[in-house]
């Protein structure tokens, strides 16, 4: 088991460059560069040799893989530049906006695993039944929906016409978080009731099952103490996978809400073409991602007696 | 109980027949989606590029059965016309990673050792990134437009068709038949086109038809955030981004191109959803 | 009084499709019965037929099954619950693909026991080594705090056994239960059955594809083929002067040592 732990994080160093190396190619190699940013953005001209030398200044003439690596030094050591538009020193800017973004994605996750987890064993053990069916025509039409449509029908139905919910902003305390959450916790659940209901199927299946009902013991005992310990593991895993859908849908709806968050933040940044905020999120979100799956590799890996105990499964 | 197995027995057989009208029912649908977004420039009313501002904002009845949006352009026709943009820019997506994602699944499945290790270590680099996120990224530094919107999406989309290939490769490697045409003195490419392909096409398609709906939602979500399609191209998209402020005067801006991605991606599901009963029946569960 | 078992021309179909014809059988208590033929005869479909295990998609369109003079076909599925594992039990073919693999084997022995009757665990636990011990295992201990996966084949057989055995049930049914292991372990297996019988009392249904077995274990033998009944008598009778075509070719194709 320690070993493989220690594999798993051995493998991730190479995904850290991988990921790090190529955020570091994407923003430099946009058709412009910071310093025709820097001069869009301040509203001045400037002259080509002028450009040139503040770009000999800062080091943008050196060979690509000279500057990722100067970079990369600098970012270990938390400086990862600073905004085109405001000057700020994006690592702060964005640790700031971090705790938004996270209390977001919890509160979107417990309510999705809340809905998902019930209706998709429901689903699966009605299989085929009018549960069933209302269950996959529900979560049929919520995968349906892009989520920026599901937010403006939300604003439009709670907010405007019912005058409910606040429209946008994080400030009007646990009320402001409802709509956004709503957003995120429908698409996400949408997908995942069908993951869980398929992975609960998959188990009913399976000749177990069929052992258990040939002792003689009742469905809801098979169900609750074997295909449900079996399944959860997977539904675990499935969970860590929506995360993933997650960290990207919170840019849309974070922007539509005006969540103060890291989402908004890119988005806004996009507009304004400031290249190392972009990159900032871009990085630490997929190194949150892929840390997220390791966690949740690990603890499968140590829940599966069969993995734990020394046999490597499948 | 013996009559109601009898009864569940029957409804069984059924069943094959069942798939086999849905497939036709939707893929008629998906076909007059389409058709639509191809002969859209002879099914529009209206000009959708003409400004009348004189007729801005009607409610949908009338002359504009879909209202008009802020310039006085006839929603119906921005609709019509926004169907080829978001059609044909997820079709072209879903063509391209198939093609790009396969090769390199089964070059992986097939050859293994080094290449197999790269290509897979490389397909991991870009599933780190969340979607959406990447997506963002390469769009905004390639400065938007509908093309770069489809790279942008490309580049993370591939490495799920290049497992789906690989694995299937990896399962049918050691089958007898391989060998068999191995031994017989099959060049390697024919081999893989007529031995491979056709073996590892069932999970590679399905997964190809249920990803168009979700590749259209997202082109649309890429334009909604100023990624995509540039104005004044209909795209729907970009259509609700514009009609945001107006969401509570004049809705039917937003839920005219709304509706129409969420009927569009319902289609499109459908048909994944009966492609997928039809070659893999054994996924749908008992 | 009424047989153990009672198969009176039962026909099974699965999704409309008849698998068995006509079969129709008796086995009294303390009797072993072996039922051979090759895969896709529909030998296993009885057996899981009388225990009511045939699934959304397989019914009884014909005929009855009698435990004891009750009706299988027609009782309720909680009434059937009941029946399995006290009165009727299985063994598996495969017994660790019968077994939750993430819970330990005396966590599912446990749970088995508890659904029929009131009993503590040290209750169970001796009940397993005294089974245990029949098989002349010593470390049922270990055993029962194992996971299927970490037994091998012919543990596992045994701890099918154990697990069948442990409500004593007065019917046991065996869906080729050797033909997973080999050969030296199989005779094992195959002698602490007979074990459970003499012991026990226990009725057994055998199914098996290997007639020299059936011809081993068996009081009767009936040999099926594309879901009918070929040859159905005592073990002595169908092996030494058996009548039909088939029959003699299953015999015919058992290989035997001669020596000298």
């Amino acid at each position: 088991m320690k070993k493989y732990i220690t594999r798993r994080f051995l493998q991730l160093i190479p995904i850290l460059f991988g990921i790090t190396f190529l955020s570091f190619l994407l923003m430099n190699t946009g058709t412009a560069d910071s310093i025709d940013v820097m001069e869009n953005n301040t509203g001045g001209v400037m002259s080509e040799e002028e450009k040139d030398i503040l770009r000999a200044e800062l080091g943008l003439d050196k060979p690509l893989v000279q500057q990722y690596i100067i970079w990369l030094g600098k970012t270990v050591r938390g400086d990862m530049g600073e905004s085109f538009v405001s000057g700020q020193p994006v690592s702060a800017l964005f640790v700031s906006k971090l705790p938004a973004t996270i209390g977001l994605m919890i509160t979107s996750i417990l309510l999705t695993v809340f809905l998902s987890v019930p209706l998709g064993i429901l689903s699966a053990v009605r299989q085929n039944r009018i549960t069933d069916y209302l269950i996959r025509f529900f979560s049929f039409i919520g995968n349906s929906l892009p989520n920026f449509f599901v937010s403006l029908l939300l604003i439009w139905f709670f907010s405007l016409k019912l005058k409910l919910l606040p429209v946008m902003g994080n400030n009007a305390g646990w009320k402001s978080v409802i709509l956004p959450t709503l957003t995120l916790a429908l698409s996400m659940a949408s997908r995942y009731t069908r993951q869980v209901r398929a992975t609960v199927l998959e188990e009913l299946n399976k000749d177990y099952v069929q052992g258990a009902r040939a002792r003689g013991i009742s469905e809801k005992r098979i169900l609750y103490f074997s295909v449900l310990r079996a399944s959860m593991l997977t539904i675990a895993t499935l969970l860590a996978l929506s995360i993933g859908s997650l960290l990207g849908g919170t840019a849309i709806v974070e922007s539509i809400f005006m969540w103060d968050g890291v989402g908004k933040m890119a988005v806004d940044a996009i507009t304004m073409r400031d290249y190392p905020v972009i990159q900032v999120y871009v990085i630490w979100m997929a190194v949150i991602y892929v840390c997220v799956n390791l966690f949740t590799d690990m603890i499968y890996h140590y829940l599966d007696p069969r993995i734990r105990l020394g046999r490597e499964d499948g | 109980m013996r009559e109601k197995q009898k009864m569940t027995v029957g409804k069984q057989r059924a069943a094959g027949d069942y798939i086999k009208i849905k497939m036709i029912l939707f893929g008629t649908l998906a076909a007059g989606v389409i058709l639509t977004a191809v002969f859209a420039p002879y099914l529009v009313p209206y000009d959708p590029y003409e400004q009348d501002l004189g007729n801005a904002l009607l409610p949908p009845g009338g002359a504009h059965l879909l209202g008009t949006d802020r310039y006085g352009r006839d929603m119906l026709s921005r609709v019509i016309m926004g169907s080829r943009t978001t059609v044909f820019a997820a079709l072209l997506l879903v063509a391209v990673i198939t093609v790009i994602g396969s090769a390199a699944g089964i070059l992986c499945g097939y050859y293994g050792g080094k290449l197999d290790a790269f290509l897979m270590r490389v397909s991991d680099i870009f599933l780190a990134f969340p979607g959406m996120v990447f997506a963002i990224a390469v769009a905004s530094v390639m400065s938007g437009g509908i093309l770069n919107a489809v790279i942008a999406l490309a580049c993370i989309s591939w490495p799920k068709y290049a497992r789906v290939a690989r694995s299937q490769v990896l399962s049918i490697r050691n089958m007898p038949y391989m060998a068999a045409a191995k031994l017989s003195g099959s060049g390697t490419f024919k081999m893989i086109c007529r031995h491979v392909v056709p073996n590892i096409a069932g999970p590679v398609i399905v997964t190809a038809v249920l990803d168009i709906g979700t590749m259209m939602m997202e082109i649309a979500g890429l334009s909604f955030l100023g990624l995509g399609a540039a104005p004044p191209t209909a795209e729907w998209g970009s259509m609700m981004s514009n009609g945001r402020s107006m969401l509570q005067t004049s809705p039917w801006v937003i839920l005219a191109p709304g509706t129409a991605i969420f009927l569009t991606v319902v289609i499109f599901n459908l048909v994944g959803d009966t492609v997928r009963d039809l070659l893999d029946p054994r996924q749908k569960g008992r | 009084m009424a047989p153990l078992l009672d198969v009176q021309h039962v026909d099974v179909s699965y999704n409309g499709r008849a698998v068995v014809h006509d079969v129709s059988f008796q086995l009294e208590a303390g009797e072993i019965l072996g039922i051979v033929g090759e895969s896709g005869s529909g030998k296993s479909t009885v057996i899981r037929a009388a225990m009511g295990l045939l699934g959304n998609t397989g019914a009884v369109t014909r005929g009855d099954i009698y435990y004891k003079g009750q009706s299988v076909t027609a009782a309720g599925a909680e009434e059937l619950r009941r029946m399995r594992g006290p009165a009727m039990g299985m063994i598996f073919q495969n017994t660790e693909a019968s077994l939750c693999p993430i819970r330990s084997i005396g966590d599912q022995l446990f749970e088995s026991v508890c659904q029929h009757e009131k009993a503590s665990r040290e209750e169970v636990r001796d009940r397993a080594l005294e089974l245990f011990d029949r098989m002349r295992l010593n470390d049922g201990e270990r055993i029962l705090n194992s996971y299927p996966f970490e037994l091998s084949g012919g543990m596992n057989q045994r701890v099918g056994i154990m697990m069948a055995m442990v409500l004593r049930p007065a019917l046991l049914f065996a869906d080729e239960p050797t033909s997973a292991l080999d050969v030296t372990v199989q005779a094992q297996v195959v002698r602490e059955m007979m074990k459970m019988r003499d012991i026990y009392g226990t009725g057994i249904v055998v199914v098996t594809h290997n007639i020299g077995m059936a011809e081993y274990m068996a009081d009767r033998i009936a040999v099926m083929y594309e879901g009918r009944l070929v040859e159905y008598g005592r073990t002595e009778d169908l092996i030494h002067h058996p009548k039909e075509a088939y029959t003699k070719r299953l015999i015919g194709s058992v290989l035997r040592i001669d020596r000298g």
